[in-house]
């Protein structure tokens, strides 16, 4: 795990350690698989939502909030993905944040070549939970309120374009199919600008919002390095978001079940990408403090 | 750590297993099948001469399978309308009729089913050009199910069958059946929704054969028997007085016969809350009227 100084700020060689790292040692592969699977058992509930006995419950609140075709077959697959991703909210404020800090203090000590005691650093992660959770809800409140409605501004404006030809509605149609991908983007952004707040709160045992000041800090002159460390594994997720633009047609007319395929996928590859992140950011956050 | 995730696996696979088992026969999962094959008959509908008749019995086959296996399910005459259509579509029509029948056993009580079935068996008399046979399942849809959506709008059917043909005595013939049908239905059930939906049709019996004055005394038959009573919203009362206002606007270019009507009703309701709205209406209209026919001299 220990670079040398010089390497520290080279993208491809941290991402191959951290992708080596993630695949080599357990400790740091399995808080982020725990997520994961965390994230199957959803869907799997989700996929029995409009089925009995659970329609019982269910069945009358999805026709409730979406009409009442959308607890039947393939309706209900619709609004799937839309539950889904509620549901993702709260298992990345409730439990991702818990299993990254668990996932970094494991980092740090596979660093400093100490041998790893899951139960304990899960245990340490445990006590650090409230400021873990309250970065968490500061990350998602930033993107969510601040950073999604840019995207809906943009589309708002878009769909005012009139033009049915040319460059404006070229223009158009780039905002319009593109929002998922600024969606995307504007995440890494977060991500990014937010890198060492967790490795902050873990290991510099920093209160929320201490560690947030203090990460606006630290990332100064190593944002770009943290931008795109963590741009490159969230362009794995662009080819999922390309199948899932051009499923419609294939939802409605031979294979609904497609919505869930992409649901599993989804969380494969945020499990992936997530898991490359964190490892990058920490590792790279340790041989910056090395070298301070 | 493996602990944790052996428990989250085999949880994954305990939720999923006992969830299908439970739920192994509900109507979500006929509700997949019958998406399924309805997804083939759409096709198969396209251009039915050209499928092969292999193509029709497997679909069929499929479609009774269904039926067998989930004969108890809330949505299973899907199923037997789905065979009947096909073999419609086969352009066996007596085979249809008889699966048509069948459904009708399995639904009997339910008449608004039982309705809309037989006049899918009429529609196959027509298709085979046997009007009579057609006509005498309409009847008895008539006849034995009038308080259904369909029996209520099968006289009108039967007339617009007849106008279509350009049969006039007949076409004649069965608007009279039909507003004498609709009479006897207000009659007997009065105060209620089959009531109500007869004054509709008996207005729309009138309007299509252009007695427009005739279909303006049934509007304000409705506005007297429901609309003062409040037995409709006023939404609804102030779209029928709308419709009135248009068809005197459009059609009889003068409004003596709304104003009639709506002068007798702020006679009979003096304190009646829409008494205020018919007066200002009335004056609207007289107003209305009378620039009219200063526009009228003036042309001339």
């Amino acid at each position: 795990m220990k670079k040398k100084k010089s390497s520290n700020k080279r993208l491809i060689p941290v991402l191959r350690t951290a992708l080596f790292s993630v695949f080599s040692h357990k400790e740091i592969f399995c808080p982020f698989l725990i997520v994961a699977l965390v994230q199957v058992l959803f869907i799997s509930v989700l996929c029995f939502l409009p089925r009995y006995p659970l329609v019982n419950f269910f069945g009358p609140m999805i026709e409730k909030l979406h009409g009442d075709l959308y607890s039947h077959y393939p309706y209900y697959l619709e609004v799937m993905p839309k539950i889904f991703q509620k549901i993702q909210y709260g298992v990345f404020i409730l439990l991702s944040s818990l299993m990254i800090g668990f996932a970094i203090k494991n980092i740090a000590d596979l660093n400093q070549d100490i041998e790893v005691n899951p139960g304990k650093n899960f245990l340490y992660a445990l006590s650090r939970y409230v400021h873990l959770l309250m970065g968490s809800v500061i990350l998602f409140t930033i993107f969510f309120y601040g950073m999604r409605p840019l995207v809906g501004i943009l589309v708002a404006r878009a769909t005012e374009i009139r033009s049915t030809s040319g460059l404006f509605y070229y223009l158009k149609m780039i905002v319009l199919r593109g929002a998922s991908f600024y969606m995307l983007f504007l995440g890494v952004v977060t991500t990014s600008v937010f890198g060492f707040l967790y490795p902050l709160i873990i290991l510099e045992k920093k209160n929320v919002f201490v560690a947030f000041f203090i990460n606006l800090k630290r990332m100064w002159g190593s944002y770009w390095f943290v931008f795109f460390v963590v741009l490159t594994p969230s362009i794995l997720y662009v080819p999922l978001l390309l199948i899932r633009n051009n499923v419609t047609e294939v939802a409605t007319t031979i294979l609904p079940e497609i919505r869930i395929i992409m649901l599993f996928a989804s969380v494969i590859l945020i499990f992936l990408i997530d898991s490359i992140i964190y490892t990058s950011i920490t590792t790279y956050y340790l041989l910056k403090k090395e070298n301070l | 750590m493996k602990k944790t995730i052996l428990f989250l696996i085999i949880l994954i696979i305990g939720v999923y297993v006992s969830l299908s088992f439970l739920a192994k026969n509900d109507d979500y999962a006929i509700e997949k099948i019958l998406w399924g094959l309805n997804n083939e008959i759409i096709d198969l509908a396209k251009d039915p001469k050209a499928v092969p008749p292999d193509q029709f019995d497997s679909v069929i086959e499929r479609c009774r399978k269904v039926i067998a296996e989930y004969p108890d399910s809330k949505i299973i005459l899907k199923p037997y309308l789905d065979v009947a259509r096909l073999y419609t579509l086969k352009e066996d029509y007596a085979t249809s009729r008889i699966e048509y029948a069948r459904a009708i056993d399995n639904f009997e009580e339910n008449h608004e089913v039982v309705a809309g079935i037989m006049s899918s068996i009429g529609r196959t008399y027509e298709m085979e050009e046997n009007w009579k046979s057609a006509n005498e399942v309409y009847q008895r849809i008539i006849k034995d199910y009038s308080g259904t959506r369909v029996g209520l709008n099968m006289p009108l059917y039967i007339a617009y069958h007849y106008r279509q043909l350009n049969d006039y005595t007949h076409t004649v013939e069965s608007f009279q059946a039909a507003i004498n049908h609709y009479r006897s239905l207000i009659n007997k059930h009065p105060d209620t929704l089959l009531a109500f939906r007869s004054y509709n049709n008996l207005a729309r019996t009138y309007l299509d054969q252009m007695r427009w004055e005739d279909g303006l005394k049934v509007y304000g038959e409705i506005l007297t028997v429901y609309a003062v009573p409040k037995k409709i919203p006023a939404q609804r009362a102030q779209n029928i007085i709308k419709t009135m206002n248009t068809i005197s606007a459009a059609k009889l270019k003068n409004f003596n016969i709304v104003t009639e009507i709506f002068n007798q009703i702020m006679i009979e309701n003096p304190d009646h809350e829409m008494t205020k709205y018919l007066n200002i209406l009335v004056q609207s209209l007289g107003e209305l009227e009378k620039k009219a026919a200063e526009a009228a001299s003036k042309k001339k």
